[in-house]
């Protein structure tokens, strides 16, 4: 954003910027970040390791007054990011923010890659009306059409070639692309299956089991266990049908799927974290935090939520 | 006075929890809670906990003793900084 005007935003700013060479993206990083920083903001830049190293030493003595995160650590699991901006924002209530966020790059999953792009989207939610400026670079060059075309639609601003102009496929009316909103493709068939009505001491046991025997980490099992649990519990305390729990691991993770009928209303639920005296909200939370990637998909017809816990990590 | 659960806790044990939990509470002094021999808690559980916790007058606390490290990361996701609330490995 080397051309931009005036300083600080007076509400959500969520620009995508294009690069495709090194000097690119060190012109539109450098930009913002400076742009900011003349201004007196804040800036928070979570990219992935590498590039935050890359930026420290073009940002030279200022790199001290930017606060840095690598991306691929905080937003392994993409449901991560937004709580840790608004923490961010949180934690300086009366200041203006700038935050670069780099969460899509070339070796994520094709699973990572429609939940990241899904987290972008949510930006535009969980920010609305919030004065923040949100700046997320893409590699043009290593990231397939798609991914870019998918950026388009949930960036109201992109960048190319340093000019920032509103994204033609910015598309309000449907929250998510239509690539990354398709219904989960069925378990495979070798995959177990246990249905609940009630007993919820069976699910965690059936879990355990078999989180245990595919060779999870036992705290991670633990983890499993909870994150399967609260979303069973979920079923039993929303819908009437009981829920289809799932269970299949790939050589590098063991994946977990709960099916029921209930329908999740807000799609941010489970990426803000519950005020202290919530009485509802804290399972999603728990179950985003716990799990290496959660894939949601609902309806009105029902709700497919998919765990993914990494055998080493 | 401490109080020790053992076994799963989970939502369906809440209100036995809760029960339990009202003579401690309604004493003076801190509640302890011995949490060593609990396979699993959940979240409603926790947040019992946190509850029971933040009603307390100022200067009282719940201390939970040995928490199962999995209760122990439940607390620190929903209420890290929930006055009242001391857990402990001791």
């Amino acid at each position: 954003m080397r051309e931009q005007a005036g300083g600080s935003a007076a509400q959500l700013e969520h620009a995508a910027a294009f690069y495709a060479a090194e000097d690119e993206y060190l012109d539109e990083v450098l930009g913002f970040v400076g742009t900011g920083l003349d201004h007196g903001d804040l800036v928070f830049v979570a990219v992935p390791g590498p590039k935050v190293s890359l930026l420290r030493e073009h940002l030279a003595g200022r790199a001290g007054q930017v606060t840095f995160a690598d991306m691929t650590q905080m937003g392994a699991n993409p449901a991560w990011i937004i709580p840790r901006v608004q923490a961010f924002l949180d934690a300086h209530p009366d200041r203006q923010v700038r935050y670069v966020g780099e969460p899509i790059w070339e070796t994520r999953s094709a699973e990572e890659l429609c939940e990241a792009t899904r987290h972008e989207a949510l930006i535009n939610l969980a920010f609305a009306g919030v004065p923040v400026s949100i700046l997320c670079p893409y590699d043009t060059t290593r990231l397939g059409p798609g991914v870019i075309a998918n950026a388009e639609h949930t960036h109201p601003v992109v960048i190319r070639d340093g000019l920032p102009c509103p994204s033609p496929g910015y598309a309000e009316a449907a929250l998510f692309p239509e690539e990354c909103d398709q219904p989960l493709p069925a378990p495979p068939l070798h995959a177990a299956a246990f249905t609940y009505r009630h007993g919820l001491a069976q699910v965690r046991a059936f879990a355990g089991e078999y989180a245990r025997r595919a060779g999870l980490p036992s705290r991670r099992v633990a983890d499993l266990v909870t994150a399967v649990h609260e979303l069973a519990a979920n079923t039993l305390r929303h819908t009437s049908s009981g829920g289809v729990l799932n269970m299949w691991a790939s050589p590098a993770e063991v994946i977990c799927q709960v099916q029921d009928t209930g329908c999740v209303s807000d799609p941010l639920t489970g990426r803000r974290r519950p005020a202290p005296d919530a009485t509802h909200g804290h399972g999603l939370w728990i179950v985003h935090q716990l799990c290496d990637l959660v894939e949601l998909r609902t309806s009105a017809s029902g709700t497919t939520i998919r765990l993914h816990m990494r055998l080493s990590r | 006075m401490c109080l020790r659960l053992a076994g799963d806790a989970d939502l369906s044990e809440c209100d036995a929890l809760e029960q339990a939990l009202a003579v401690p509470v309604a004493a003076d002094g801190d509640v302890h809670l011995d949490l060593a021999a609990l396979t699993f808690a959940d979240v409603a559980v926790a947040r019992l906990l946190a509850r029971t916790a933040a009603r307390l007058v100022p200067g009282r606390k719940l201390v939970l003793h040995r928490a199962p490290p999995a209760l122990q990361r439940l607390v620190q996701m929903c209420w890290p900084d929930q006055p009242g609330l001391e857990v402990t490995d001791a």
